[in-house]
């Protein structure tokens, strides 16, 4: 029996390198992501605590224009933290709920894989693309507010400490690249378990919430803070007490979190790379 | 060729909740729920025999407020129903039931049933489990605090049978994001809404059915929360279960549920 | 099967006046009216073209925007009474993976009404007759896609439905596979099912059944006998494939011929007439054959096959529907071939084609 030939042409215009595949499927990525309405109501809401925390800050200046040294200088640094730890729990928990917990299971489900693995990319830089769309968009929602509030605070701080605020900015960067990378890598691991996006999101609220609760649990009936290290915000936590030198509130210091962060990334790509490397391509 | 008879509403009702019933227990999210209940008990029981400045009583409470009303009595109704008919719709298994003589009440009502069963069935296991661990101490106790661990855990039932119809009315609304609205709706209005300040607390149902288990106020300005009955309390958790399942049970009655269209 | 359960209804039909479905500016269906009494009745069209629509409408998964449907005389819609009649079988590769086949299939009996025990020797009996009794016990979730596709088809006969809707039933299936089902769909016909399967590929059609609807862009553009409506096709010019070892010699003495009205070079060795005369082209060729000793392979009419019925209605059919890319061309429906609409069909028609005019404007 004679195959024939139904048309087809080779594509004979340009090819970006292979190299570029990374950055192509970042961009596919980011639309994907973007394509969730839980990721737009997260990034649209999320300018409301900056809002109100710049708007505090005005207060604050207005106040202590008229009432003078009376007023206590602003702890710029636990400031910026505090709405980092809002922006964790009321918007990066969405972004990641929306975009990365159901990331890899979306493509389990509608059997995409073939789409990519049949072509060169590599399962690597599939996962980096499905956690850096997760990362830029946390990210972006830590770091710009961040940085308004910063300026804002130089604007109306004392002058003496204005060098200082400004100087806030690295550790602000840096706290906001570790939030939102930890948390990305953690739901698109979590989104790799299952082809069931309910599945996947359901698993992770529960890995974002329960031990946190648990931690709570312990802490609030005997006082003991060591099961907090089983609770990733309360780790981010900690770590971001360190970046920002506040005085941490218990007896957990960055050295007994980081590990556990380290530890927790690199599980997670490893665990969510085997499971795309031995997923089925063609279905 | 002659087809049986349409089946009765009870029939009908028993079948979709049997199979509902064989999927969540085949499925992972009963371990999921299974661990959660696990974890909390054995937080709370850990820390009331391994520390010594912990009173029975007071671990109890703390355990039942941040183990169950603010954890698990969100968490196994989300995890049983909120997926009940968006699955089905989003995995395209929908047809199957819908071309069925049982008729689309008994499917909502169905599978309704099964998650609310396997939700309050953990919530009374746990909160059994719970007393007997904490008081197995204090033998008096034990007994001395069981009309005030009933009262709790029927508290606790009848806030989970309401977010049992809640996550089944949004999973029938917006089969393609139940889970997402279902889990916003909880953590908003549920969650948020019995940490808010005063009388805004009332908007939700956990506040309520706190008032009704006797817990104390907690969050925001907590002291200017209103005292409500727990006859009133009762009467308004029941109330919004039932509308919240009437409107499930007339979404999918009308429904297409195209979710991949031809 | 006890006898108690077993209800008697109306004559098994399915009936559509006027019948008409869009998503949003998408019009899936339009205007259709057909009767189908029991049989095995093949539902034609290309990807995109509405049958799934149409099944879903028969099925009482979707209500139409226009016109009517019923089954067995019954509007299927979350109607029970109509739906006890019905069996399903989707075309999605869909099931609950963590049952096994047994169970799931059980489940849908007992969704019929039938007690757990009866539910469970039903569901064995569907099971072996689609040659699954040595995997029955096994989760579905590991099944093949053939073995997936007979556990569905089995849960769409257990209750013994009077109107079998089958939506591409063949699709994944393995040559002893299609045996089995088109031996049970035989079967269910023979017992006096209405039995309406769809598919895109003709020769499925052609080995079960002479009874075809065929539609293109939404619309019916046949509806009866192959033979019957390849008859009406005889007004237009008939094609001969010839393969011989000298095509164009062939074709330059065939030129001269009475009735044939043009040729085409597939390649050096094969060569189509169009003639308005089959008969007197086909002697023709022979004769010429024999004279200029030419060595013939074959000599075949596309014609003949459903594949060139089904290609030349579709491209005849003027006014665009349908879902998918079939969607996207309008062209018309030869009159002769569309199904009379009776004086219902025809008002509901005018209202579809009022409506989307307005959707258009």
């Amino acid at each position: 029996m004679t195959v024939r030939d139904l048309g087809y042409r080779p594509y004979q215009g340009e090819r970006l390198p292979a190299s570029q595949n990374t950055r192509v499927m970042l961009r596919h990525a980011l639309r994907r992501a973007w394509g969730s309405w839980l990721v737009k109501i997260a990034l649209f809401l999320s300018w409301v605590p900056p809002v109100v925390a710049i708007a505090g800050i005005g207060i604050r200046f207005y106040i202590k224009s008229q009432a003078g040294d009376q007023v206590p200088p602003l702890d710029a640094p636990t400031y910026v933290h505090g709405l980092y730890i809002w922006q964790l729990w009321l918007f990066i928990s969405l972004i990641t709920l929306g975009a990365g917990a159901s990331a890899i299971a979306e493509d389990l489900n509608f059997k995409a894989f073939q789409f990519y693995f049949a072509k060169p990319v590599t399962p690597v830089q599939y996962l980096i693309s499905r956690i850096g769309a997760v990362s830029i968009l946390s990210f972006s929602i830590l770091v710009v507010p961040g940085t308004l509030l910063l300026i804002a605070i130089s604007g109306t701080i004392e002058p003496e400490l204005r060098l200082e605020s400004v100087a806030l900015i690295l550790p602000a960067v840096l706290h906001a690249a570790v939030i939102s990378v930890v948390l990305a890598i953690a739901s698109v691991t979590v989104s790799s378990f299952s082809k069931s996006r309910a599945f996947t999101m359901s698993g992770w609220i529960l890995v974002f919430l329960v031990p946190h609760v648990l931690a709570s649990i312990v802490f609030e009936v005997s006082d003991w803070p060591w099961l907090r290290l089983i609770s990733l915000p309360a780790l981010l936590e900690i770590v971001g007490d360190a970046v920002f030198k506040i005085e941490p509130s218990s007896d957990l210091r960055w050295f007994h979190a980081l590990p556990i962060l380290v530890a927790v990334c690199a599980g997670g790509l490893t665990l969510s790379h085997r499971r795309l490397r031995d997923a089925k391509v063609i279905t | 060729m002659s087809a049986p008879s349409v089946p009765s509403l009870g029939v009908g009702i028993a079948a979709v909740f049997r199979l509902q019933l064989l999927r969540i227990w085949r499925g992972n999210k009963l371990r999921l729920g299974i661990i959660s209940t696990v974890m909390a008990i054995a937080a709370v029981g850990i820390t009331r025999y391994t520390s010594d400045t912990v009173v029975p009583s007071e671990a109890m409470e703390k355990g039942f407020t941040w183990g169950f009303f603010r954890m698990l009595v969100f968490l196994l109704p989300f995890l049983f129903t909120s997926g009940a008919i968006a699955e089905e719709v989003e995995n395209r298994t929908f047809p199957f039931l819908t071309a069925r003589p049982v008729g689309r009440f008994a499917i909502t009502t169905g599978k309704f049933a099964a998650g609310t069963l396997l939700s309050i069935g953990l919530l009374i296991i746990g909160a059994v489990l719970l007393h007997v661990i904490i008081y197995a101490a204090t033998p008096t106790a034990l007994f001395e605090q069981a009309a005030q661990t009933t009262k709790v855990t029927g508290a606790l039932v009848l806030v989970a049978i309401f977010y049992c119809a809640v996550c089944t009315m949004w999973g029938a609304l917006v089969p393609e994001a139940a889970g997402i609205v279902a889990a916003l709706y909880l953590a908003v209005v549920e969650f948020g809404g019995s940490l808010m300040p005063g009388v805004f607390r009332v908007v939700s149902m956990n506040f309520h059915a706190q008032e009704v288990a006797g817990m104390p106020k907690t969050g925001l300005m907590s002291t200017y929360a209103p005292d409500i009955s727990p006859a009133i309390g009762s009467a308004l958790i029941a109330f919004v279960t039932v509308a919240s399942l009437t409107i499930a049970a007339i979404v999918v009655q009308v429904s297409e549920y195209r979710f991949s269209k031809a | 099967m006890s006898e108690k359960k077993k209800t008697k209804g109306t004559e098994p039909s399915v009936r559509a006046v006027g019948l008409s479905k869009w998503y949003g500016k998408v019009t899936a269906l339009q205007d259709v009216s057909l009767h189908l009494s029991p049989g095995i009745w093949g539902l034609l069209g290309p990807n995109g073209s509405g049958k799934t629509t149409f099944l879903r409408l028969a099925a009482g998964q979707i209500k139409p925007n226009l016109g009517e449907i019923q089954v067995c005389g019954v509007n299927p819609f979350a109607r029970p009474e109509a739906l006890r009649r019905i069996g399903l079988c989707p075309e999605a590769d869909a099931m609950y993976d963590e049952l096994t086949a047994h169970e799931f299939v059980t489940a849908m009996a007992r969704l019929s009404g039938y007690d757990k025990s009866e539910a469970a020797d039903r569901a064995k009996d569907a099971l072996v007759a689609f040659g699954l009794k040595d995997a029955m016990e096994r989760k579905v979730g590991g099944y093949s896609r053939g073995m997936r596709q007979r556990a569905k088809l089995a849960q769409s006969i257990v209750h013994d439905p009077d109107v079998l809707l089958l939506d591409e039933p063949l699709t994944g299936t393995d040559p002893t596979s299609r045996a089995v089902i088109l031996n049970q769909v035989r079967q269910r016909a023979d017992d006096g099912a209405v039995v309406l399967f769809s598919t895109h590929v003709l020769h499925e059609v052609e080995a079960l059944t002479e009874q075809v609807l065929l539609i293109a862009r939404g619309q019916l553009v046949a509806h009866g006998q192959v033979h019957e409506i390849r008859a009406l096709l005889e007004e237009h010019p008939h094609h001969i494939r010839v393969e011989c070892e000298d095509a164009r010699r062939l074709g330059a003495q065939l030129l001269a011929v009475e009735g044939v009205v043009g040729m085409r070079f597939l390649n050096a060795h094969c060569v189509e007439f169009e003639t308005r005369d089959p008969d007197s082209t086909y002697a023709a060729i022979a004769n010429v054959c024999v004279e200029q000793d030419l060595d013939l392979s074959s000599m075949t009419s596309p014609d003949a096959t459903l594949e060139a019925l089904f290609h030349y209605l579709v491209e005849h059919s003027t006014r665009g529907a349908g879902t998918g890319a079939d969607a996207a061309v309008g062209s018309a429906v030869p009159s002769a071939f569309r199904p009379k609409p009776d004086a219902r069909a025809a008002k509901a028609s005018a209202k579809a084609s009022a409506k989307s005019k307005g959707a258009n404007s």
